[in-house]
């Protein structure tokens, strides 16, 4: 059942004063019949509620934080010892104590500090080991000089003090400020790298780490028998059992400068174009073809994904994924309330393109958007694609993320409610440097 | 073959913290007096380490912790209820199986919603939300300092969050359940 006008109001003033804790008995007992006349009224109650919830904690974020329980980032905290502090104080702040080295500026999924989860905005200090999930990555900037650092997926790194640090696992990108009185050192449990200022990738495998040098120079130790090389910038080496520790040009040395910008990098040929008129034909997956409507409506069809009784999500593979090193994806695409979309390139992608369709612009859903992906290999190992991947919103950059990727695809997926795709346009990309590699596994 | 107990903490504190904004927002839904509703939070928290053994790994996390959370509301708020229960059982189980993406947005998305909002709100708004929320201040207090009419200041402040909860819901991407007629 639905309210009229007046009791709509009448809700609103409800609301508002059971926020503000202001209700008589009378005013709440009529609040609770109003919530049992309306799912409507029940959501809206539930949402004001999230508000003053979410404006109590941001409030208390940033007013709490210097007295408050501080987050010892830098101290050894046993892990039981965290989760016990976590269910005593429910996820209450702790922040670096002493020492204050870097402060976390960006996350994404899953990142722990001393096994507690790390929110953007705090800070840590030597002793700090941070260790991300494989949704997980963070970028921290130091606190007094210009380094950056930017750790991976499933990586784990120990702060022992700010010039030196141990990457035990995974990947880190770095920007380092000239230090030329105490130069940087990341080890790895293959390499020990002393770095006096530059820009560089470190990646840790089982068997041996990689550093690939973009800016500056770095000299590289071998663990194992204490064997050295400088690495110049556009080079890389790895060091690890069985492998020459040679410096080596980086694959792709020149790296589109698009790839840095916020701008789409120039097309080239269609690989493919699609508009859905003559079905799925280049896709497979448990989706329809349906008449394209909503705002910006085209005659013809457009293909719908929409999970079946009792499924979550549902998704649509291209049956021949494009075998260029660079390609970009363009579609118009439109998904119901509670949908999001992503898109999957590879098959042990770490974490996929997502969005729940409101632009920056603030249009709602139900409106078609045009999206594109840019997807640029910018190097190859043994059996891995490294890609840059770039997604674009009505021209807006919406996302960038590098991934390395064993099992190349193209694969679209919707979980929630619907989406509608219509007009995919795959296009090779213009992309110098790229045309030696080719995505063919 | 059981987990060790390392591995069990870590899983729990993972999945709590991402689901542990959404657990406080159902709360504070029932318990607006934020001082009860954080007395709930601390106790529903502890509830969810102990009965950890018995949620089903693979199902949704925040639901499961949801509904342990509903009956820790009702038996806490039985031993020192400061502030009336507006929602009833029956409604608190409507409104914990109809969670929508306004209460299970990734923090991430939410935050990001909610600064965005924020900065929208004009400087003397955003004086007031300070005031309220990280101050701690009443109506009249605000109302003194400020000069104006402590009315005033308390529809200032509903109208600044009915637009918070408009412009959140729109970056989320959810339909306003609010007739225009209403929000006038």
């Amino acid at each position: 059942m639905s309210l009229d006008t007046a009791k709509w109001r009448r809700l609103v003033e409800l609301v508002d004063g059971h926020i503000d804790c202001a209700l008589s008995d009378a005013e709440a007992k009529e609040l609770t019949s109003l919530l049992e006349e309306s799912d409507n009224a029940l959501r809206y109650y539930m949402e004001m509620s999230a508000v003053n919830c979410d404006l109590r904690m941001k409030m208390a974020d940033a007013d709490a934080r210097p007295v408050k329980p501080r987050r010892v980032i830098g101290h050894a905290v046993p892990l039981a010892a965290a989760a016990a502090l976590i269910v005593a104080v429910g996820l209450a702040w702790w922040i670096a104590a002493g020492g204050r080295l870097a402060r976390v500026v960006e996350i994404e999924g899953i990142v722990l500090a001393q096994g507690v989860p790390l929110q953007t905005g705090d800070t840590i200090g030597s002793g700090a080991k941070l260790e991300t999930k494989n949704d997980g990555k963070v970028r921290l900037t130091y606190i007094e000089e210009n380094t950056e650092i930017e750790l991976g997926a499933g990586s784990s790194l120990e702060f022992h003090t700010a010039a030196r640090l141990h990457l035990a696992a995974g990947s880190l990108t770095a920007s380092i400020a000239p230090r030329p009185d105490d130069p940087m050192v990341i080890t790895t449990p293959h390499a020990r790298t002393v770095v006096i200022g530059t820009k560089l990738v470190l990646a840790v495998q089982e068997d041996a780490s990689r550093v690939e040098v973009t800016e500056g120079r770095v000299q590289c130790e071998r663990v194992a028998d204490s064997a050295e090389i400088e690495i110049e910038a556009g080079q890389y080496a790895v060091a690890g059992e069985d492998v020459a520790l040679v410096a080596r040009a980086i694959p792709l040395r020149d790296r589109p400068e698009g790839l840095f910008t916020n701008k789409p990098l120039p097309d080239g040929p269609v690989i493919l174009r699609d508009d859905f008129e003559n079905g799925l034909g280049n896709w497979e997956g448990a989706v329809f073809t349906v008449p394209r409507t909503g705002r910006r409506a085209q005659d013809g069809h457009c293909i719908e994904l929409r999970p079946g009784a009792g499924e979550k999500a549902v998704t649509l593979r291209l049956r021949k994924a494009p075998a260029k090193a660079a390609f970009s994806v363009q579609c118009d695409i439109v998904a119901e309330n509670g949908t999001v979309p992503e898109m999957s390139f590879g098959g042990i992608v770490e974490q996929m393109m997502r969005r729940d369709f409101v632009d920056s612009n603030g249009r709602l859903p139900g409106s078609w958007h045009t999206m594109r992906w840019e997807v640029v290999c910018t190097g190859q190992d043994a059996d891995t694609d490294i890609l840059e991947i770039r997604g674009f919103v009505a021209g807006e950059l919406w996302w960038r993320t590098r991934r390395a990727v064993k099992d190349r695809h193209v694969l679209i997926i919707s979980t929630g409610k619907a989406t509608k795709i219509d007009n995919v346009l795959i296009r090779e990309l213009h992309c110098r440097g790229s045309e030696s590699l080719k995505l063919s596994r | 073959m059981q987990r060790p107990m390392k591995n069990v903490q870590t899983d729990f504190i993972e999945l709590y913290a991402l689901a542990h904004p959404a657990i406080r927002r159902f709360i504070f839904a029932h318990v607006p007096d934020h001082h009860e509703a954080e007395d709930v939070l601390q106790t529903a928290s502890a509830v969810l380490w102990k009965k950890f053994d018995e949620y089903e790994k693979g199902t949704s996390f925040t639901s499961w912790a949801i509904q342990c959370a509903r009956y820790e509301i009702y038996t806490t708020r039985r031993r020192y209820a400061r502030s009336r229960i507006i929602l009833t059982p029956e409604l608190s189980e409507k409104a914990a199986e109809q969670l929508e993406p306004f209460d299970l947005a990734s923090e991430d998305e939410r935050q990001k919603a909610l600064d965005h909002c924020l900065s929208q709100v004009a400087d003397d708004g955003r004086s007031l939300i300070a005031a309220r929320y990280r101050e701690g201040k009443r109506y009249a207090e605000i109302a003194k300092d400020t000069g104006k009419k402590e009315s005033h200041v308390r529809t200032q402040l509903c109208r600044i969050r009915a637009a918070l909860r408009k412009c959140i819901a729109s970056r989320l991407g959810i339909r306003d359940v609010l007739p225009s007629e209403a929000s006038s």
